[in-house]
């Protein structure tokens, strides 16, 4: 994160003596290398991909285990909905809207960060030391290891859900409605990411820390998925200011249902949802950043 | 006989010594020594493991009183369901990846070899570790019913006969689990990767033994589905017993099938072990 180094130290001289507006050369230097980690992106995506070609039937499996997965906790859903109808003033429609929410941050989350989950063995093997003498930071890099192609199952099971929930609901989806949804659905992704930043950073201390991001996987699965009412009042402050799963589905789905009334905070802050997950993530990777730095080294083949 | 002395340097060299129980005992307390090794482990586990159990009976109480139903039979079955459920999925399954002795990670390494040739037969070596794991996993499971029901989370069983039943089915659920998990470890010597298969076994196996929710919820198709696989063999049939929804009598045909299963199993994995033994790959080393 040396950019605004860079804005400070050359900019603005390099702009005075070629006689453009102050900033230019930074801006065009800022551009290029969100370019350059674009495109970096896309081709370890691609060699990735074809890593995962490799093993033909894995490749299959891994598609097929994300249908699996999030298709069981639709019928767990369609089951509990259909056993415990309206339940709390939550229509079924409204409740499944929770699920897709949920299940479709996490498709994302699984598309973009799912290799945070994968850092103790990185860890074990010693790679982590390899990445730290790369021009490139650790925490990319991790996130660049294996791509999980079990998100194209996650996300045919969130549009599914999707197309259920929606006309089951009595909301004019208006403009500012969907871009809420948009930006609500980015806002989760960020937060499970942040979620598993954290666990990461004990990964760099202990490897013992995989029963935890698949506890915390399972966690958000079965609690983040449904309306957060049904449970006393403590739990609802476990997960909405300690574990705060409430805002990856149920607090934006409160806020497109029209039940802000039912949460456990002022109503306002459901429209300030998705910037929770962007301040947990930032938060998050802080902390990563300060664990980086005082890593000694747990593993090495 | 050079065979016999080939023999006795192998028993010499293999780090389990002694009487063959002892050796057994040995290769079982594998697990206990790498999780109790560490500090942070058992820690970690007990902190999982209470606010997995707290979430999960307030998320079914949360359902019926939210429904009206909170003080009835059916709130008091389900929430003992649910938590003994618990008790027994998270501390089943011990991170054989933590202590790199999983099937998969040895055949990356080539280290698969050693399990191949060493004097210990390797599937009862597995055999060992799984049973090792499995009484871990227990010691953990038998203290947690104990705090629950001291508490009142979990109800006593339905009567004597429905425990002693339900005890029995257990056992035979846990080694249907341990043979089931053994299929799926053996497939990696065929497909050098079982990540995935092993995922949409876990999730499989999750939904149609009853861990995310009791069977008596579901459809009938869909119990009837469940009912020609092992799965509901390892949590469904005897918490439902336990708990009294199904009763003693209705049980009896259905430890049948659980033994049937365990036949089953236990020829498939001996049949997967001698062709794996004869077509070994090794990806590393």
């Amino acid at each position: 994160m040396n950019i605004p180094g860079d804005l400070a130290r050359t900019s603005p001289d390099e702009d005075r003596h070629a006689g453009r507006p102050p900033g230019t050369v930074a801006l065009a230097r800022l551009r290029r290398r969100r370019f350059h980690a674009l495109r970096l992106t896309w081709c370890v995506t691609k060699v990735n991909f074809r890593a995962s070609l490799e093993y033909r039937g894995d490749f299959l499996l891994a598609i097929v285990s994300g249908i699996i997965w999030q298709a069981s906790v639709l019928v767990l859903a369609t089951v509990l909905v259909n056993r415990f109808p309206n339940l709390a003033g939550w229509t079924k429609g409204e409740i499944l809207l929770v699920a897709a929410l949920r299940l479709l941050s996490h498709g994302l989350y699984v598309a973009g960060f799912a290799s945070l989950a994968a850092l103790p063995r990185i860890v074990q093997e010693g790679k982590v030391e390899t990445f730290m003498l790369r021009p490139l930071s650790v925490y990319r890099q991790v996130l660049f290891d294996k791509l999980f192609l079990n998100a194209i199952g996650d996300l045919a099971v969130a549009v599914t859900l999707f197309t259920i929930a929606v006309p089951e609901m009595d909301v004019d989806w208006t403009a500012q409605h969907v871009g809420y949804l948009i930006l609500a659905v980015a806002g989760g992704v960020f937060l499970e990411a942040s979620l598993h930043t954290v666990i990461a950073c004990f990964a760099l201390r202990s490897i013992s820390t995989i029963p935890w991001s698949q506890w915390i996987d399972e966690l958000l699965a079965t609690f983040g998925s449904y309306p957060l009412k049904i449970f006393p009042l403590n739990v609802q402050v476990l997960f909405t200011f300690v574990i705060p799963i409430a805002f990856i589905g149920y607090v934006p789905a409160a806020q497109i249902a029209g039940k802000t009334a039912d949460l456990p905070f002022p109503p306002w802050l459901a429209l300030a949802a998705p910037f929770v997950g962007i301040l947990a993530f930032t938060a998050a990777r802080l902390l990563f950043a300060a664990g980086l730095r005082k890593y000694t080294g747990v593993g090495g083949v | 006989m050079p065979t016999a002395k080939l023999d006795d340097r192998r028993v010499r060299l293999s780090p389990a010594r002694g009487r063959p129980a002892r050796r057994w005992a040995t290769i079982a307390g594998v697990s206990w020594r790498a999780e109790l090794g560490q500090r942070s482990r058992p820690v970690n586990t007990a902190i999982r493991l209470t606010m997995q159990l707290f979430v999960v009976a307030c998320f079914w109480r949360g359902f019926y009183q939210a429904s009206g139903g909170a003080q009835s039979a059916a709130a008091t079955q389900t929430v003992s369901y649910a938590v003994l459920a618990v008790l027994v999925t998270q501390t089943g399954g011990i991170d054989r990846m933590f202590s790199r002795d999983s099937i998969v990670q040895h055949l990356q390494r080539g280290t698969i070899l050693y399990w191949l040739v060493r004097p210990i037969p390797p599937r009862r070596y597995y055999l060992m570790r799984a049973i090792g794991d499995r009484a871990y996993g227990l010691a953990w499971g038998t203290l947690g019913y104990v705090v629950c029901l001291q508490i009142g989370v979990v109800a006593v069983p339905a009567g004597p006969a429905a425990a002693v039943v339900g005890f029995g089915s257990f056992v035979l659920g846990c080694v249907t689990l341990v043979y089931l998990n053994q299929v799926l470890d053996l497939v990696c010597f065929w497909t050098m990767l079982n990540t995935n298969a092993l995922n949409i076994y876990q999730f499989v196996m999750n939904l149609m033994s009853g861990a995310i929710a009791p069977l008596w919820f579901f459809p009938d198709w869909f119990r009837a589905i469940s009912a020609v696989l092992p799965f509901q063999n390892i949590l469904n049939t005897p918490l439902s017993v336990y708990v009294g929804r199904i009763p003693v009598r209705a049980a009896v045909p259905l430890i049948g099938i659980q033994l049937l299963w365990i036949l089953l199993l236990v020829l498939l994995t001996r049949l997967m072990w001698r062709r794996a033994a004869s077509s070994t790959a090794i990806e590393g080393g």
